[in-house]
């Protein structure tokens, strides 16, 4: 069941229906009952529940065994226990595929024939998820900053809230045990705001994303027959179908769930407006970000090793360069880590790892020096050309780095960077380009006008985003406007989305994590 | 309280102006307009006659003109390349609106391969009003071909194929169409080949399992509601295989007690291959009109029809008669009623 589809529409109306008719008592049961019929319907396997099973019942008694022995040494044999079996289930099913491509690498290296079959849909939909969510609720038991949960159908309906499963966000219990299990009364107001959220979240995702996919898809398909501008356009194209994709799922998502009550984190904040690679992963899948801080990377700087690590740096390189190199170790191991959960191929721990480890790494050392630099060429930094300058050089580092993310080898990746180079820019002054172009992309020049209007409407609402809510705006206009603009959207979707023949709407980039 | 009734008043407001824009839009992105459509323009049981089947139907009989000889009202249910298994699903669609005195079937495509191109489905089943039987329709003119059940929902739901047409959009999408001639489309234009419409094989070749079974299957719908219907081979050029596998079909037919004409084999009507033909599959108007004069004269002895001349419930159908000849006259700088003339001199 996609997010866009008349099926999950069906559902979430069934849902949203039952929830408000039946006595707020049994509210979050509706909600377990409608989790359990997604994850198994998403899936069409009894499997996917044994999955789900598995995690939940370990997490559940560990949790309640971790409570009385918060921050002590029983307390963390439970929770080391906790973590090996929700982690070693999620290799063994997401990344088990991985191991045996590198053992089938070891047999290529050693000259043997020996190849060992791939295992196909072994990770099903929400594991990735409910895994890591899990995670955080142990640690979180340990650190004592939770409670356990003692129903373990309220501990299944947090680990399994269906409107996160395909795309997340990561939540945390302490964040979402009150809306999650509490009672709610249906307000017009918050389902209005929902419903605008939903509605844009499709516009992004069928007008904007799947438009700027097919043309994408086309290049990465075709790599032989496009090089040079072609190349170019789809490598700067692929971040925004990206964002596009990602963020209007969790529009959805989150639209949902302010239907329903309950209030998720935010897991987008502007992030193309952002100056530095650094800050950029601070608006960008802020949920991962956040997680993977909390329960990796501080854990890991403030871990003995590394202090240890620190102490001989200070000895050897002196206190500053002491101070780094433990810093940056946990932010490698960090990094790696977000690069192996987008799915443990190499390309993404390139891609979505390890580059932009190198970027952060970089933009840190290198500040200081462009700061010196820039003040004695005059240069201001204040002012609106440098900003724009820098939030364009983040947004170009992140379409390199995005290279090996889409493609499917690092060959390819190679193959796709040095095809960028190929200077055939002056086709774009023969007409015939403009002709030529769409017969050979899939897309017409009516896609590319509804493309550019779009973008330009997704650029202005995000300008208005900067300065604040802008549903709170909207709503506080008036109801032709207000209408009028709904209205518009609604048929945007409707005439200019990309669903049905011929399209395949069901493509969710983020659904394969 | 009062709030809520103003909010529920809101949202059935905002729903109702959604439901009129979508309704008009779609109307608007609706890009073609085929007979089937035009059939539920007619008033309830006016039609005396259904006449069923592939562009050849409405390349040939000329219903209007029909209706000015004898009077009673002939409607074509047709579409291009129509496959035969959407002949029992369009006689149940009829059934709701109509009560005609008989059906004919168009045969032509009989022996032809089920897996129809997806459009040709399309122009049946995007015509039809949602019903159980579009639904039906659908899932089973689909299954002679190899789209995927799960891609059926873009078939039922035809604005998930529609929405896209706004790139393709013209003025004449937001007028009224009215080049419906009573579904009669006729072509001034002579094919260059001369086209070899003889019928002159009696061998036989089996029909294909699934071509046997759908006409099976349409036989015993027809019997099952005691339908009268005259099945009729149109006049084209064929391949031996399909002829031969036709005569096969016919066989079937006869031997169940129904009738088939065989257009190809009456000499009578003076089809002439290399003037009556604006293709290898479709009749001119020329041929159109000496087909129209011999069927419409048999229907009148056969079948107990009515006369609605001069009643002014059915003036659409004169003033239609009118329009057609207007569009002869546009199209040829001839007149009409001379062709007309000619061939009913030559029939006499």
């Amino acid at each position: 069941m996609n997010l866009i589809s008349i099926a999950f529409l069906v559902f979430c109306a069934v849902t949203l229906i039952t929830y408000f008719i039946i006595p707020k008592k049994f509210q979050w049961i509706v909600l377990l009952l409608s989790s359990i019929i997604f994850l198994f319907y998403n899936n069409l396997s009894i499997f996917t529940v044994v999955q789900a099973l598995l995690v939940l019942i370990p997490s559940y008694f560990l949790g309640r065994k971790i409570e009385g022995n918060s921050n002590t040494k029983k307390g963390k044999r439970f929770l080391i226990l906790g973590i090996i079996i929700i982690v070693g289930q999620l290799i063994c099913y997401k990344y088990i595929n991985i191991f045996i491509e590198s053992a089938n690498l070891i047999c290529e290296l050693l000259h043997s024939d020996r190849k060992f079959a791939l295992i196909e849909n072994s990770a099903l939909i929400g594991i990735s998820y409910y895994s890591l969510i899990m995670i955080s609720y142990l640690i979180d038991i340990y650190r004592g900053t939770c409670k356990s949960q003692k129903n373990i159908f309220k501990c299944a309906l947090f680990m399994s809230y269906f409107p996160i499963l395909t795309s997340g966000p990561f939540i945390k219990y302490k964040d979402v045990e009150n809306d999650l299990y509490g009672e709610h009364k249906f307000n017009y107001d918050r389902a209005l705001k929902g419903f605008i959220r939903i509605l844009w979240g499709v516009f992004k995702i069928l007008v904007i994303s799947q438009r700027l996919g097919m043309y994408v898809d086309v290049v990465y398909s075709k790599l032989t027959i496009f090089s040079g501008i072609y190349t170019i356009l789809a490598v700067l194209a692929f971040p925004l179908q990206l964002y596009t994709n990602f963020s209007g799922s969790i529009d959805v998502i989150m639209g949902i769930s302010e239907i329903l009550g309950i209030k998720l984190p935010e897991n987008f904040n502007l992030p193309f407006f952002s100056k530095t690679i650094t800050e950029f992963w601070r608006r960008w899948h802020i949920t991962l970000g956040v997680w993977l801080k909390d329960y990796i990377f501080y854990p890991l700087l403030k871990s003995d090793d590394m202090q240890e690590l620190n102490k001989k740096c200070k000895k050897k390189f002196g206190k500053k360069v002491a101070k780094k190199i433990p810093l940056y170790a946990s932010m490698l191991v960090m990094w790696i880590i977000i690069g192996v959960w987008h799915g443990g191929a190499y390309t993404y721990i390139i891609g979505s790892g390890i580059l932009q480890f190198i970027f952060m790494v970089l933009e840190d050392l290198l500040a200081p020096v462009a700061t010196k630099v820039n003040s004695k060429l005059g240069i201001k930094e204040d002012v609106f050309s440098y900003k724009l300058y820098q939030v364009i050089r983040t947004y170009l580092l992140f379409a390199f780095a995005m290279i090996f993310f889409r493609a499917e080898s690092i060959e390819q990746a190679l193959f796709i960077i040095a095809h960028c180079f190929v200077w055939n820019l002056n086709i774009m002054l023969d007409e015939e380009f403009y002709y030529v172009m769409p017969k050979i992309i899939g897309l017409d020049r009516y896609d590319v006008r509804v493309l550019i209007i779009a973008l330009v409407v997704l650029f202005i609402v995000q300008l208005l985003a900067r300065k604040g809510d802008v549903r709170e705006k909207f709503l506080k206009q008036n109801i032709v406007f207000r209408w009028g603009v709904l209205y518009a959207l609604m048929f945007a979707i409707i005439i200019f989305g990309c669903y049905g023949e011929g399209y395949d709407a069901t493509a969710f980039i983020y659904r394969e994590f | 309280m009062k709030t809520k009734y103003k909010n529920i008043l809101k949202v059935t407001i905002f729903l109702l102006i959604f439901c009129i824009l979508l309704y008009n839009i779609f109307n608007i992105l609706w890009l073609e307009n085929h007979n089937i459509e035009n059939f539920y323009d007619e008033p309830k049981d006016t039609l005396d006659i259904i006449y069923i089947g592939a562009s050849t139907v409405h390349h040939s009989f000329n219903a209007a003109l029909a209706y000015n000889l004898y009077g009673y009202t002939t409607n074509i249910l047709s579409s291009s390349t129509q496959p035969f298994s959407a002949a029992k699903h369009l006689m149940k669609e009829a059934e709701k609106y109509q009560n005609p005195v008989l059906y004919i079937l168009d045969i032509g495509r009989v022996a032809e391969d089920l897996n129809a191109r997806r459009s040709n489905i399309r122009q049946v089943t995007d015509a039809m009003k949602w019903s159980d039987n579009r639904t039906n329709a659908i899932n089973e003119m689909l299954s002679y071909t190899d789209v995927d059940k799960k891609d059926y929902i873009n078939y039922k739901y035809s604005f998930l194929l529609y929405h896209n047409a706004w790139r393709s959009l013209k003025v004449t999408n937001f007028e009224k169409n009215n080049d419906l001639y009573k579904g009669y489309i006729p072509s001034p234009n002579v094919s260059e080949e001369e086209i070899y419409c003889d019928w002159d094989t009696t061998d036989t070749m089996e029909l294909d399992e699934k071509n046997e079974a759908n006409l099976n299957d349409i036989m015993e719908y027809i019997k099952s509601n005691n339908i009268n219907v005259l099945f009729i081979v149109p006049i084209k050029e064929y391949k031996e295989e399909i002829k031969k596998k036709t005569n096969s079909a016919i066989e079937i037919l006869e031997s169940n007690g129904f009738n088939v004409i065989n257009i190809g084999k009456i000499k009578e009507i003076g089809i002439d291959g290399s003037k009556d033909f604006f293709d290898k599959d479709h009749l001119n108007v020329e041929g159109g009109t000496k087909f129209t004069l011999y069927l419409a004269k048999y229907l009148k002895e056969h079948y107990n029809l009515p006369d609605h001349r001069g009643d002014s419930n059915y003036s659409s159908w004169d003033s239609e008669y009118i329009r057609l000849k207007e569009l002869y006259k546009e199209m040829t700088k001839n007149d009409f009623d001379e062709l007309l003339e000619k061939y009913s001199k030559i029939e006499q």
